[in-house]
């Protein structure tokens, strides 16, 4: 897709940290609706929604993509979206949803449009509590 | 010949009928998208515009600082709990761990207003 972008690619489903963006919100219906505009966090509203469990679970936060730091990086893409694209069927519309980041999302920048319409079906954490301790 | 217990409606021909009518992407899709699913309400829209007012730009900050304090707030309270989430806090796509692990931090590489 768009690789010509030369500003640093972000990522959709990063941690919840200092300096992330949150940039999406887990809705009762399970999937993920999006912010309009880049909103950075702060280690309150960390705090705050851990309250209800770790923040990846029910909230999506973007950051820089670390490319080679990351465990999901094969060297020159990542294979989240990869993977999820080869298992879900992009969600049918239309219009794509607004996105703080989508021109320089990794997962926007590797399977265009497409990477829209399964992104609300990403959730960045689905261990157990008893996983994750 | 077996006696056919199951008065109900076959749920192989249901999902069949289901993805069929393209309703049913994949068994997991099927799993996740119950009836007990809850529409998402309008999304809310904010919009703070001073209009002719001129403020100096230290209260503007404090003035900015206050308001995305709220809206983080706010975000955090909008924030759906575990037990309102039908089928667990995660529809339970594929079990895909996306969360990066083992990176190290990142600092100052922030990017504002993309997209």
């Amino acid at each position: 897709m768009d690789e010509s972008d030369s500003r640093p690619a972000l990522c959709p489903s990063a941690k919840a940290e200092p300096g992330a963006a949150v940039i999406g919100v887990l809705g009762p219906d399970g999937r993920v609706g999006y912010l309009r505009d880049w909103l950075e966090i702060d280690q309150q509203f960390i705090d705050d929604v851990s309250r209800e469990g770790r923040p990846e679970q029910r909230y999506r936060f973007a950051n820089n993509c670390v490319e080679h730091h990351c465990a999901q990086w094969d060297g020159c893409k990542c294979t989240i979206i990869e993977r999820v694209s080869e298992a879900l069927t992009p969600i049918e519309e239309h219009s794509l949803q607004p996105c703080a980041i989508r021109t320089a999302c990794r997962w926007f920048r590797q399977k265009g449009p497409d990477a829209c319409r399964l992104c609300p079906m990403v959730i960045t954490d689905t261990r157990d509590e008893a996983d994750a301790a | 010949m077996p006696e056919n217990k199951d008065k109900g409606p076959d749920r192989r021909t249901l999902i069949a009928a289901a993805a069929a009518a393209g309703a049913v992407a994949s068994p997991l899709v099927a799993q996740a998208a119950g009836p007990a699913m809850a529409r998402k309400p309008p999304p809310t829209k904010i919009q703070v515009d001073l209009g002719g007012i001129s403020l100096p730009p230290a209260d503007a900050e404090a003035l900015q600082s206050q308001i995305r304090r709220a809206v983080l707030d706010a975000i955090a309270r909008a924030g759906v709990k575990a037990n309102e989430v039908p089928h667990g806090l995660n529809p339970g796509w594929l079990g895909i761990v996306v969360r990066p692990v083992q990176i190290p931090q990142v600092q100052g590489a922030k990017t504002h207003g993309v997209g």
